[in-house]
């Protein structure tokens, strides 16, 4: 499949594809780079803003530094990348965290987004108008920490169980109980919604 | 008062595990069956949407810098490369001189009396300072002189030094820990007709063309009686044995000529021993090896210590092979535990992909 780069999208079953972009990207090569780009970023700086806002740009950038800095030794399939990409992504977002916390600044904690109701936009969404950063910070917001960032990881990075499992050090059953608790909550929250819409 | 979202678990049906999977995974056949699966749909729907143009707007930037990055990155690995893989082979140059500095410095102790403390255990000094027996000193045909503190004590008869030796030999007996010097006492010697003969006549013709030029203030002064140490009456013996003299009976003598050559295994239980049965004599015998029947030879041939690191430090692979490995080859699996920032590149479970509605991006 040719895409706007005029290069090879690499299908679910189709990791060869992704070598040949990887194997180019590993020497520089800028349309293969941004081939990587184009479909990484966007989700990338969702799962980033639906976690911290104010940090999310800077940190897609420390997250593609160290992907470029890196990329040389990489070896694996399309989703391996993917999940490479969001393990730096998480690691940078916690180094971020402590650091904000050494600086004393105002770091909400994960407990008020728990009691924050959902979003207003629930009628948008209704609406299907809602944006792709909008409605990952909904996620965000309405669910406990731990469930959005299951949620996120499995939505954002297509990232399988046992791949979300490795990535937050969780056994994959956890990963089950938490993104099932995570969708009757959501779940429960746009039903509420639309129960008070009606 | 019931809140409208008190009674979803009643009103609505439990997300079962394969709505969850399609819902999450992206493939929707029965993301409407409920309302709120539907709702949920479209929502993760909103998520997985391609990206806006705002989301993309530093591409130039960042790919500028990924490329610098990606370059540069490669040209350090190169420049890194190369030092590690000269680091590598200094400590193998290191490694092989200590080997070689080792045996050297073995060999010139020998040969010149001295042996270093650290080439022998406590235990060793302790018994080849005063009381090794001449046997001991047989069992691998090496002679040598303590010189240092003990020079006095090689001034000891041989007779002296057997008598002492019986009393050793019992303390070692009871001191099962230490084999080495069990197996030193329990030497019977060179068998002058065995492989030991050519190093033997070797050190007997060193000895006679050179046997008085010990130094002075080596103070290593043998009468008559101890002048001979126990390998060469071994010699003696087995020559008049054969109605020879022993000029006569090392006249046929070839290395590593072997007539008879029972027990030279068990009496040199050493690794090391065997080589310096042959060898000893000869690299030790020009006039230094006979004065004195008190050495280091019990320690440093079954003491395996000696030698060990040596060897092992030359020839052991898996001391330098994990670090230069951690270090100097991110591949394969580098990504996994190089840094935090490399997960496993073959994550396990990883069943592949889920389809990227990415790659519909414009």
């Amino acid at each position: 499949m040719s895409d706007e780069l005029g290069m090879t999208s690499p299908r679910p079953d189709d990791d060869s594809a992704f070598s040949e972009v990887l194997a180019a990207a590993q020497t520089g090569d800028d349309r293969s780079i941004e081939w990587l780009f184009v479909r990484l970023q966007p989700r990338l700086l969702r799962f980033l803003n639906a976690q911290e806002t104010r940090a999310a740009d800077d940190i897609a950038g420390e997250v593609w530094l160290a992907v470029a800095t890196q990329i040389s030794a990489f070896e694996g399939g399309w989703s391996d990348f993917r999940s490479w990409v969001f393990s730096i992504a998480r690691r940078r977002l916690a180094d971020y965290r402590r650091t904000a916390v050494r600086r004393r600044t105002d770091v909400t904690e994960a407990a008020v987004f728990d009691l924050r109701p959902s979003s207003d936009s629930i009628e948008e969404l209704v609406l299907d108008a809602m944006s792709g950063q909008e409605a990952a910070a909904m996620i965000a917001s309405s669910l406990r920490s731990d469930q959005a960032e299951v949620l996120l990881l499995r939505l954002l990075a297509d990232l399988d169980v046992d791949q979300v499992a490795q990535i937050m050090n969780h056994t994959p059953n956890w990963v089950r109980v938490t993104q099932h608790r995570a969708l009757r909550n959501l779940a429960r929250r746009v039903d509420a919604k639309i129960a008070v819409m009606r | 008062m019931t809140r409208p979202d008190d009674l979803f678990n009643v009103t609505q049906p439990p997300i079962s595990e394969e709505l969850a999977e399609q819902l999450l995974s992206g493939s929707n056949p029965g993301v409407g069956s409920t309302p709120a699966a539907a709702q949920l749909g479209a929502l993760f729907a909103a998520v997985r949407a391609p990206g806006d143009p705002s989301e993309l707007d530093n591409m130039d930037a960042i790919v500028s810098v990924f490329q610098g990055a990606v370059v540069t990155t490669a040209a350090g690995q190169t420049a890194r490369t190369r030092p590690m893989i000269r680091k590598l082979l200094t400590g193998k140059a290191l490694a092989a001189l200590g080997a070689v500095t080792l045996v050297s410095a073995g060999a010139a102790a020998a040969a010149s009396e001295t042996v270093p403390s650290a080439f022998s255990s406590d235990k060793a000094k302790e018994v080849t300072a005063e009381h090794v027996p001449d046997k001991a000193l047989d069992a691998v045909a090496m002679q040598s002189d303590g010189t240092d503190d003990d020079s006095t004590e090689a001034t000891e008869t041989t007779e002296a030094a057997k008598a002492k030796a019986d009393k050793v030999a019992d303390d070692a007996t009871d001191d099962a820990a230490d084999d080495a010097t069990e197996d030193a006492t329990e030497a019977e010697g060179p068998d002058a007709t065995g492989p030991a003969k050519y190093g033997l006549c070797t050190a007997f013709a060193a000895h006679a063309e050179h046997g008085d030029d010990t130094d002075a203030d080596e103070a290593a002064e043998p009468t008559e009686s101890t002048d001979v140490p126990v390998p060469f009456q071994n010699l003696a013996e087995a020559a008049a044995a054969a109605g020879q003299t022993v000029e006569e009976f090392c006249a046929d003598a070839t290395p590593g000529k072997s007539d008879s050559a029972p027990g030279q295994g068990d009496e040199s239980p050493s690794a090391t021993a065997p080589g310096q049965v042959g060898d000893g004599p000869s690299a030790t015998a020009p006039g230094h090896g006979d004065d004195s029947p008190s050495a280091t030879a019990p320690g440093r041939t079954d003491n395996p210590s000696v030698t060990a690191p040596a060897t092992g430090s030359d020839d052991n692979p898996s001391a330098t092979a994990p670090a230069s490995g951690s270090e100097d080859n991110p591949s394969a699996t580098a990504p996994a535990s190089a840094s935090d920032d490399n997960p496993s590149a073959t994550a396990p479970g990883s069943s592949g992909d889920h389809g990227s509605a990415n790659t519909d991006h414009p």
